[in-house]
C-alpha cells in the first residue's frame, strides 16, 4: 500500500473553501481602480448581472451612477459619458442599464449595495414606455435576472422588513422565481405567503448561502476584464468641439445635427433607422398600441419599491422623467391624455417620495429631444447633461 | 426537491458526500450494510432521473425490459443452447439503445431515452454474451439491479463486467483494505478536480473560448484540433475518476479508463489506452467474436482478411454507437482504415525491420505521429470540420 | 495445480509459437505476450480455436483475461486446468 498522504487533499479543501467563502470586501480588492473607471461607461451586462464592481464603484465617490435602460447605450458625443469627459466637473458618469432594466431590475442593483446608498448621489432615469399593460415582462424579467443579487437581497439585513416583504411577493409574481427550488422557498418565507416546513427553509437557505458565495466568486473573476457591450454604429467618442460652449450653443448644435438626419419624416426619427425599421410597415404600426392605457401598469409599484429603498436608505437622487415621442405615439394610437395621466402619476409618486425629479415630459409633442420612438438623442442629452450638472453641484 | 447531473455540481458532491459516511464508517470497521448501499442506490438514481420525468419513466422501462430479457434467455440457455435464442435476445438488448441513437436522426423518437442508457446497455448485452458462453450460470434479480445500477458509474461508465463486478459484491474489503480503497479512492476524486473542473474548464475557457479558435483558416482549425483534444482527455479523464473514486469507497474496483493516452506509440497501444473500458468491450464483444466465428466456421482461409473485416466492423459500430451522425461515423472509418493500415506496416516491418522499437528517439517519433494521427480523429470526432460535408 | 506432462506441454508450445509467428516463445517460457506485442487479439482467438480443436479444450472468449493468461508458462497452466 502507497503511504497516505492526506495532507495535500487537506490542502486543496482548505484553498478551495477559502476561495468560496472569500468576504465580499476581500473579493472586491481583487478589481483595480483602472478596471473600475473602464467599467464606467463599457455597459457590459455583467457589471448589472452582479455586485462587487456596483460595490466598487459606489465606495468611489469619483463616480456617479446613473441606471437607465436602453438610452443609456445611445453613446452619442452629448452623451453624459462623452460630454463630463470634454467637460470635466468633478466626476465620472458610471452607467448602469441595458434593454429591459425597469424598475424592479434596478431596485436589485440598488439593494444589493443597500449599506453604501446613505447620502451617495444617484441618477435614475424612468422611461414611460415602462408602465405597459404589463409592466416588466417574465421574459425581460428573466433575461435581466441576476441570481446573486437576488441571494443578496434575501440574506440582506439592511433592508426593512416591511419592504422586503413587498419585494419578496413581488418576485413571486414571476413564473420562473417561483420554479427555482432554491429562492422560492426563502422568498415565500420573507413574504410570508406560504407555510415553508423548518426542513425546506434549513436546506434552501443552506443552498441559498452557498451558491451565492459561489457566484460571488464569479462575479469577482468577471470583473478582472470588462468588455464593451454596445454597437460601434451607437458609440461617438468625445469631441473637442463640445468644450466650454454654454447650454444654448449646445443645444443650438444639437438641433443642427438632429434636423439633418431625421428630415425624411414627420416623426422626426433617425432617418436610417425610419427606412430600415419603419418606413415600409407604416401601415403595420398605425394604431398598434391602441390598448395600451398607461395609467394602470404594475411599474407604478415597482417604481414605489426602488422610492421606498432609497429613501430608507437616505440616499440623495436625481429622477429623470423622460417624454414618449409625442408625434409617433398619435400614430401608434396612444392619446395625449393617455401619456399624460402616466406622467403625472410619475410626478406624483416622485415628489411624494421626496425626491427631486427633472422632469422632460414637456418635450412629448416638441422635436429632437428622442432621436426615435423611444432613445434619447443629442438635445435630449444636451438637457439631461445640464440636469446632472446641477444636481451634482448642489450643496448637500 | 433537490436533483442533479452526477458529477456536474458541487450540490451532486454534497450530496453523495453525506450519503457516503456511513459506507464509509462501516468500511473502515470491516463491515458492509447492504441495504444501506442499496437505499443509497435508490436515492441517487432518483435525484438523478426523477427531475425530468420522461428519463425517470424511460429508465424504469429499460431496467423492466433488460430484466426480463436476461432471466429469460437465462432460463432458455439452460434449456437449450440454440443460436438462434441467442441472437434475438441479443438484438432485443440493443434494441432500446438503438430506439435512442436513431432519434438523432428521427426527432419523433425523441421521447425515449435517459442519460447514461448507452452505457448501461453494454452492461446487459455483455450479460447476455457471458451467458451464452456458459460463464454466467445464475443471477439474482438484486444482483443484476445493483450491477445495472451501480450509481456511480450509471452515466458514462467505465464499463464493467458482471463476474467482476459480483466478486466485488461478494467480498467485502478487510479493514486494512478498505483503508486502502478509501485513500485511493479520495485520491482519485481529487485528480477528477484537477482534471475536469481545471485542467479541463481552462482548456475550454480559454483555449477553445479563445479569438484564436474563429474562422476556419487551417491555422484555427489546427489550433482548435489540439485545444478539443486536450479537452476531450481532462474532460472525460476526470469524469472517469470520479467514477472510479467513488466506486473504491463503495468497495468496488471498477476498471480503469485512461492510462496515459497521448503517450501511445501507435494506434493499437492507443486503443490498450483510451476509453479502455470501452475499447475493451468492443475488442471482447465485436471484434473478438467476429474473428472466432469466422476462423471457427473457416468461412474465410485469408487470416489477414478476416483480421480486417473485423476491425471495419468493430470501428464502424462504435462510430454509430457515438450516434447517427456524418461526424461519427467518419471517425469510426478513420480509425478502421488507420488500424488497418497500422497493421500492415507492422507485418511489413516484422519482415524488414525499417522501424526499430529500441531506439528512444524513433520512440519518440512514434509518440509524436500517434498522437497527430490521433488528435485529427477527434477533430472529425468534433464536429469542427462538419462544414466540409 | 494439475500436473503437466511435457507432451502437452510441447503442445501447447507448438500451436503458440504458430499463432505467434515466433519461436521465441518456445525459448522464453516467461515472456510477456501482450506486451512485447507476440500475440494480440486476432492471435489469442487463433490460439483458442487450435486449442479447441486440436486439444479438445473449449475456452470462451470471455474467460481469457490478459493478466492471467499473460506468459506461455500461464498459458499452459491455465489449459492444464480445463483439461
Amino acid at each position: 500500500m502507497k503511504t497516505p498522504k492526506i495532507g495535500p487533499m487537506i490542502l486543496a479543501v482548505i484553498i478551495v473553501s477559502s476561495l468560496i467563502f472569500m468576504p465580499l470586501s476581500v473579493e472586491s480588492m481583487t478589481i483595480s481602480q483602472s478596471e473600475v473607471y473602464k467599467a464606467s461607461s463599457t455597459l457590459d451586462p455583467n457589471i448589472f448581472q452582479g455586485i462587487l464592481m456596483q460595490r466598487k464603484m459606489l465606495e468611489n465617490k469619483q463616480y456617479l451612477p446613473i441606471y437607465g435602460s436602453s438610452e443609456l447605450h445611445r453613446l452619442d458625443m452629448y452623451h453624459p459619458t462623452n460630454y463630463f469627459q470634454i467637460n470635466p466637473d468633478g466626476f465620472t458618469p458610471f452607467l448602469i442599464g441595458r434593454a429591459g432594466m425597469y424598475s424592479l431590475v434596478q431596485f436589485l442593483n440598488l439593494a444589493s449595495n443597500a449599506d453604501l446608498l446613505k447620502n451617495r448621489k444617484i441618477v435614475f432615469i424612468i422611461s414611460p414606455e415602462w408602465f405597459s399593460n404589463t409592466g416588466l415582462s417574465e421574459s425581460y424579467f428573466a433575461g435581466n435576472f441576476s441570481e446573486e443579487q437576488v441571494y443578496q437581497f434575501i440574506f440582506s439585513h439592511d433592508i426593512n422588513p416591511g419592504l422586503k416583504q413587498k419585494v419578496a411577493k413581488r418576485l413571486l409574481q414571476f413564473n420562473f422565481v417561483r420554479h427555482n427550488g432554491t429562492i422560492a422557498p426563502l422568498l415565500e418565507k420573507i413574504a410570508k405567503s406560504a407555510h415553508i416546513s423548518n426542513f425546506t427553509l434549513f436546506s434552501a437557505s443552506l443552498q441559498g448561502h452557498f451558491t451565492s458565495k459561489v457566484l460571488q466568486l464569479y462575479d469577482a473573476i468577471k470583473m478582472q476584464k470588462v468588455t464593451p457591450n454596445y454597437y460601434p454604429s451607437q458609440y461617438q467618442s468625445p469631441n473637442k468641439k463640445l468644450k466650454g460652449k454654454s447650454w444654448s450653443q449646445l443645444e443650438e448644435m444639437a438641433v443642427k445635427d438632429m434636423k439633418a438626419t431625421s428630415n425624411s419624416n414627420r416623426f422626426h426619427i433617425n432617418n436610417a433607422f425610419y427606412i430600415k425599421q419603419i418606413k415600409n410597415r407604416l401601415e403595420h404600426f398605425k394604431n398598434y398600441d391602441v390598448h395600451q392605457k398607461f395609467g394602470h401598469s404594475p411599474e407604478y409599484g415597482d417604481l414605489q419599491l426602488v422610492i421606498d429603498l432609497l429613501k430608507e436608505e437616505h440616499a440623495k437622487v436625481l429622477f429623470i422623467s423622460l417624454p414618449f415621442n409625442g408625434s409617433w405615439y398619435d400614430y401608434a394610437g396612444v392619446s395625449q391624455q393617455k401619456r399624460e395621466t402616466c406622467y403625472h402619476k410619475i410626478v406624483s409618486e416622485v415628489h411624494k417620495g421626496g425626491f427631486q425629479l427633472a422632469d422632460f415630459t414637456q418635450f412629448d409633442n416638441k422635436p429632437y429631444f428622442l432621436e426615435d420612438t423611444m432613445h434619447v438623442g443629442p438635445e435630449g442629452w444636451v438637457y439631461i447633461d445640464r440636469a446632472i450638472r446641477n444636481f451634482y453641484n448642489e450643496k448637500s | 426537491m433537490i436533483s442533479f447531473v452526477p458529477y456536474a455540481s458541487f450540490r451532486f458532491f454534497i450530496v453523495a458526500g453525506i450519503l457516503m459516511i456511513p459506507i464509509i464508517v462501516s468500511g473502515l470497521i470491516g463491515k458492509r450494510m447492504r441495504l444501506y448501499n442499496d437505499f443509497v442506490t435508490v436515492v441517487m438514481i432518483f435525484l438523478i432521473f426523477y427531475g425530468q420525468p420522461a428519463q425517470f419513466v424511460s429508465i424504469i422501462i429499460f431496467v423492466l425490459w433488460q430484466t426480463g430479457l436476461v432471466k429469460g434467455y437465462l432460463e432458455l440457455r439452460k434449456r437449450n443452447n440454440r443460436s438462434v435464442y441467442f441472437y434475438v435476445a441479443t438484438a432485443l438488448a440493443v434494441f432500446p439503445l438503438f430506439i435512442v441513437k436513431l432519434s438523432a436522426d428521427v426527432p419523433a423518437l425523441n421521447f425515449f431515452g435517459f442519460l447514461g442508457i448507452s452505457y448501461v446497455s453494454f452492461r446487459t448485452i455483455e450479460m447476455i454474451m457471458d451467458i451464452r458462453d456458459g460463464l454466467i450460470k445464475s443471477v439474482s434479480v438484486a444482483e443484476f439491479l445493483r450491477f445495472v445500477l451501480f450509481f456511480p458509474t450509471i452515466s458514462s461508465g467505465p464499463i464493467d463486467r458482471y463476474s467482476r463486478f459480483k466478486k466485488d459484491q461478494a467480498v467485502v474489503p478487510t479493514r486494512k483494505e478498505y483503508k486502502e480503497l478509501l485513500y485511493l479512492g479520495l485520491n482519485k476524486i481529487f485528480l477528477g478536480f484537477l482534471y475536469k473542473y481545471i485542467i479541463g474548464y481552462l482548456v475550454h475557457e480559454y483555449w477553445m473560448g479563445s479569438s484564436m479558435m474563429n474562422g476556419n483558416s487551417l491555422f484555427s482549425i489546427w489550433m482548435y484540433m489540439y485545444a478539443y483534444s486536450m479537452y476531450l482527455f481532462f474532460d472525460f479523464a476526470g469524469y472517469s475518476q470520479f467514477a472510479i473514486g467513488l466506486s473504491y469507497l463503495m468497495g468496488i474496483r471498477t476498471p480503469e479508463n485512461f492510462n496515459k493516452p497521448f503517450l501511445s506509440r501507435n494506434i493499437k497501444d492507443f486503443w490498450n489506452r483510451w476509453h479502455m473500458s470501452l475499447s475493451f468491450w468492443f475488442r471482447d464483444f465485436i471484434y473478438m467474436r467476429f474473428v472466432y466465428t469466422m476462423i471457427k466456421k473457416k468461412r474465410l482461409k485469408n487470416r489477414y482478411l478476416i483480421s480486417d473485416l473485423g476491425l471495419a466492423l468493430n470501428f464502424m459500430i462504435m462510430g454509430f454507437w457515438h450516434g447517427f451522425l456524418l461526424q461519427y461515423i467518419i471517425y469510426g472509418i478513420y480509425h478502421a482504415v488507420v488500424f488497418i493500415s497500422f497493421n500492415r506496416f507492422e507485418q511489413f516491418n516484422k519482415k524488414h525491420s525499417i522501424w526499430s522499437k529500441d531506439n528512444r528517439w524513433v520512440h519518440a517519433l512514434s509518440v509524436l505521429i500517434t498522437f497527430h494521427v490521433i488528435c485529427f480523429s477527434f477533430l472529425i470526432f468534433s464536429g469542427r470540420l462538419n462544414f466540409l460535408w | 495445480m494439475t500436473e503437466i506432462t511435457p507432451a502437452f506441454e510441447n503442445q501447447v508450445l507448438d500451436i503458440l509459437a504458430e499463432v505467434c509467428e515466433s519461436d521465441e516463445v518456445k525459448n522464453e517460457p516467461d515472456i510477456r505476450l501482450f506486451e512485447e506485442g507476440l500475440m494480440d487479439s486476432f492471435a489469442t482467438i487463433a490460439l483458442l480455436v487450435e486449442v479447441g480443436e486440436r486439444m479438445g479444450i473449449d475456452v470462451p472468449i470471455s474467460d481469457f483475461n490478459r493478466n492471467q493468461w499473460a506468459t506461455p508458462n500461464m498459458i499452459i497452466q491455465q489449459l492444464a486446468d480445463r483439461k
